[in-house]
């Protein structure tokens, strides 16, 4: 029990001189590098978010952002998942033909679609998930493959002897099998969303989501509300990453920590 | 469970893996081809060419803005600011983690670093236009901002992974800090640095296309494609849009057969 005081109590500590220390920077070095007119103290931020959460503006941003991620993320995978057992069926050779594709697919800057989808559909919801599924398709695709590269061709031929149709090889060998795997592309998407998702919102210029109240306020010098917003998206990202790193080391035994340098 | 031998009896011959890649480039040349031509043909209302651009129109702008020497001045551009930042970023990655290997660093920093990691850099942006204006050094320090994480956390594991036994013996020989540093620890980081690169290279390209997309400086990839963008030139844009995925896509393979052939000829390669 009193280790247990103890451990809160240096925890407490540590995070007190954190934002000590992020204070004093804040006023020192970043307070002088802003201009007139734009700056905000910590008490501005937080009666901003106040008003912010009881007005229910933080929700409708939270709710925006999220919805366009979890949608995005939703259709991405459902594709990246389906072209992951096309080529794990198809001969080695398709698999091979197609991987320079994924490849390229996996390496594009997805904020190159901007231009070209604002004048084809808009700026709206429907072109910010289209990044967004763009950008979950290899990852999800990749991960499913690598998952049905470990199924056992044997246990297939197994169960094609005992007069298994494909659909039914799929749905009871190869995707129980894989399954581990592409909730661990699932879990690398979300944040990757995420943060497609505030990028394509300040890109399109619009005034929803995190993103678009964060250019929006900023384009009109409003600090308090620019921090605020940042604020609200990194304790989402905080809360998003602890429930990924829980969820993936709870039920899939898998340690996320190795894969974070690729968020952002 | 397949043995080495015949893992290597397995392999084909290299005249016919050499044959098979061959044809398979072909074949992939080809499906492209194929893919131009249903472009071109499609009909206005499944690939509106006011959107989309037509091949043989993309295929010209992108030869003008070659042969005025626009698209690989602009690379250029885009390239160097990539560099910078990942030096800066790799400098401040690697400093930070050596700073938060001792104890009191790692006690300051540990609450810092878990949250600027989950600040989404992306959202960043608007922050730098106002400290910094509209200049490359706003592109610079917000792709910096990303890539320093990467250098970070790889540093700090090889700081972990580091033989224990080999600094306690250099410290007993007299070795300073700053020696153990230098000889041992900024030496065997190498492949994670390396890994860091890997990781950090594509993902700063991509940021930077970002900034440039936001911040339209005077020269950029993401400039030219937000200037053809603007100036309602779907050809231009859709030439640019392709240079940046082509370019994107040979970065990430050079860096990762970099990374092979390194970690091959350290023996750290797989068989």
């Amino acid at each position: 029990m009193r280790r247990a005081l103890a451990r809160i109590g240096g925890t407490l500590a540590q995070w007190v001189v954190a934002i000590a220390v992020v204070y004093g920077a804040w006023r020192l070095v970043v307070s002088p590098q802003l201009p007139p007119g734009f700056s905000a103290s910590p008490e501005e931020v937080l009666t901003k978010l106040r008003s912010w959460f009881s007005d229910g503006t933080a929700w409708d941003m939270i709710g925006r952002t999220l919805g366009e991620a979890l949608t995005g993320l939703a259709i991405g995978s459902c594709i990246g998942i389906a072209i992951a057992l096309a080529l794990g069926f198809s001969h080695p050779v398709v698999e091979r033909f197609f991987e320079p594709f994924i490849g390229a697919l996996y390496a594009m800057p997805k904020f190159v679609l901007v231009p070209v989808l604002f004048v084809w559909i808009g700026a709206g919801f429907t072109p910010r998930m289209v990044i967004i599924a763009v950008g979950t398709v290899p990852i999800v695709a990749i991960y499913t493959l690598s998952g049905i590269r470990t199924v056992d061709p044997d246990r297939v031929r197994m169960m094609r002897l005992f007069g298994a149709r494909g659909w039914q090889v799929v749905g009871k060998l190869l995707v129980p099998h894989t399954a581990g795997h592409i909730a661990t592309g699932l879990t690398l998407a979300l944040p990757h969303a995420m943060f497609v998702a505030i990028g394509a919102e300040i890109l399109f210029g619009g005034d929803d989501g995190i993103g678009g109240v964060l250019n929006t306020q900023a384009q009109l010098f409003d600090a308090p509300a620019v921090f605020g917003a940042l604020t609200i998206a990194t304790v989402l990202s905080v809360v998003l990453l602890a429930v990924l790193r829980l969820v993936s080391r709870r039920l899939l035994g898998v340690d996320l920590e190795r894969a974070r340098p690729a968020w952002g | 469970m397949v043995t080495y031998a015949e893992d290597i009896a397995l392999r084909p011959s290299p005249s016919r893996a050499h044959r098979t890649g061959l044809l398979l480039a072909a074949a992939r040349v080809a499906f492209v081809a194929l893919l131009g031509l249903a472009w071109q043909v499609a009909p206005e209302s499944i690939l509106p060419s006011y959107a989309v651009g037509r091949p043989r129109t993309i295929a010209s702008r992108l030869w003008d803005l070659t042969k005025d020497d626009q698209l690989f001045r602009a690379l250029w551009s885009t390239c160097l600011a990539v560099l910078y930042a990942l030096v800066i970023g790799a400098l401040i990655g690697i400093g930070l983690a050596l700073v938060a290997s001792t104890r009191i660093g790692g006690w300051v920093l540990g609450p810092i670093i878990t949250v600027a990691y989950a600040v989404p850099k992306v959202a960043l942006i608007p922050v730098y236009v106002i400290m910094l204006g509209i200049e490359t050094r706003t592109h610079v320090v917000l792709v910096v901002s990303m890539v320093l994480f990467a250098y970070f956390f790889s540093m700090r594991q090889a700081i972990d992974e580091l033989d224990q036994q080999q600094v306690i013996a250099l410290r007993l020989m007299g070795a300073s800090r700053v020696t153990v540093v230098r000889v041992l620890t900024l030496r065997s980081a190498v492949p994670h640095l390396l890994g860091a690169t890997r990781i950090g290279l594509p993902l700063a390209f991509g940021i930077e296309v970002f900034a440039e997309l936001r911040v339209p400086t005077v020269h950029g990839l993401g400039v030219l494609l937000s200037d053809a963008a603007n100036n309602l030139d779907p050809n231009g844009a859709m030439a640019v849009a392709l240079f940046i995925v082509v370019v994107a896509y040979l970065l990430d393979l050079l860096i990762g057969a970099q990374l092979r052939r390194y970690t091959k000829s350290v023996g750290l390669g797989m068989r």
